[in-house]
């Protein structure tokens, strides 16, 4: 059987000016300066782990892998 | 008290023949494409062969006084519980490999219902052959085994969702990134390119309960998985391994227990998804029936 890992953040990607609202925890933080950027290289994260992106409508995206 | 060897074949003969026949009826394949054919119709006839055998040989052994031969019966039980231990092990092992698995709920019902359908040819073999020994006819036993295949019908009549609850079709909104139906909030979704594909190809449906039993049946997590894995696998999702955010769902509107299901599909046509929705079997195996409690009921008020 093989055993994954659920409901687990695999990254994070913030604005830079919602620096405050993170802070370094399990998860690399990832810091970008545009909102198309977040938009973009949290598409690429998400298909690389395979993890959905979820926004946290604070200037902070996380990627979160569920199965 | 010895039968006569012509007699002895009827009856034998009846049994095996109304029994086989019985589990033939029972052999279909549809849109699930389970079992398998042509591998696992030949798997299921001969097993069906050997209880019909089983439950036809019972009766001229108890008429011969040979008692010994209820053990056999006890033997076979075991049997079919390996049968039942088959399918269910083939199933899990498929479970891996489907984008979205059938839920051990699923699994289950199927093993039992397999197992199930040998009994029955082994009952209907045993009432045909027992009906032509006391008749003395080969003709009654083949009515009368008729008249059981029909009446079995009954005992392994399955319910659909459309028993059970009204199916309509819902609008998907989003709130920002959240993904809601009827103010509902099933998910967050981060990605706009992800938004985009839900606004564009997802459906929804809300399964409404038509009673506190299929409230409760229905909220059932396995259930709802059957639900997910049937729809996708007739409708075809747009969800791949790495997109998870177009992963198909299901949440409870905890103001009235309705089941909301949203799904991303090929060809986005909501009369479809709700027709393959009706049309799921409601699985036996998670029913309640609270509506037999005198607590829940007198819950109710």
């Amino acid at each position: 059987m093989e055993v994954h890992v659920t409901g687990y953040v695999v990254a994070i990607v913030a604005l830079r000016r919602a620096k405050d609202n993170v802070s370094s925890g399990t998860a690399p933080i990832i810091y970008v300066d545009t909102e198309e950027d977040q938009q973009r290289i949290s598409m690429y994260m998400s298909r690389i782990f395979k993890a959905a992106v979820h926004d946290l409508e604070n200037g902070v995206f996380i990627l979160v892998k569920q199965y | 008290m010895s039968i006569g060897h012509d007699l002895y074949i009827k009856i034998v003969l009846m049994g095996i023949v109304m029994g086989s026949l019985a589990r033939f009826v029972y052999l279909r394949v549809d849109y699930r494409q389970y079992p398998t054919y042509p591998q696992g119709y030949m798997t299921h006839l001969t097993l069906g062969v050997i209880s019909a055998a089983l439950g036809a040989f019972s009766v001229p052994a108890l008429i011969e006084k040979q008692y010994t031969a209820v053990t056999f019966l006890a033997l076979a039980a075991q049997q079919f519980k390996g049968v039942r231990e088959i399918e269910r092990t083939s199933l899990e092992k498929m479970e891996s490999t489907e984008l979205v698995p059938r839920g051990a709920a699923y699994i289950e019902n199927i093993a039992k219902i397999f197992e199930a359908r040998n009994y029955i040819a082994m009952a209907v073999a045993a009432v045909t052959s027992l009906s032509t020994y006391l008749a003395k006819s080969a003709l009654v036993g083949l009515a009368v085994g008729g008249i059981s295949i029909y009446l079995s019908r009954y005992v392994m009549k399955t319910a659909y969702i459309r028993d059970i609850a009204d199916v309509i079709p819902a609008k998907i909104v989003f709130k920002g990134p959240r993904l809601s139906v009827e103010n509902v909030i099933l998910a967050d979704i981060g990605l706009k390119e992800g938004r985009e594909i839900i606004e564009k190809y997802g459906v929804a449906a809300i399964i409404r309960p038509k009673s506190l039993d299929s409230l409760i049946s229905i909220n059932n997590l396995g259930i709802r998985q059957a639900i997910l894995h049937e729809t996708a696998n007739q409708l075809g999702l747009r969800m791949n391994i790495d997109t998870p955010e177009l992963a198909p769902m299901t949440m409870n509107n905890s103001e009235n227990g309705d089941v909301i299901v949203v799904m991303v599909v090929m060809k986005p046509d909501v009369d479809a998804f709700v027709e393959i929705i009706k049309n799921i079997p409601a699985i036996e195996t998670v029913r309640k029936y609270p509506s037999k409690s005198r607590g829940a009921t007198r819950n109710l008020g």
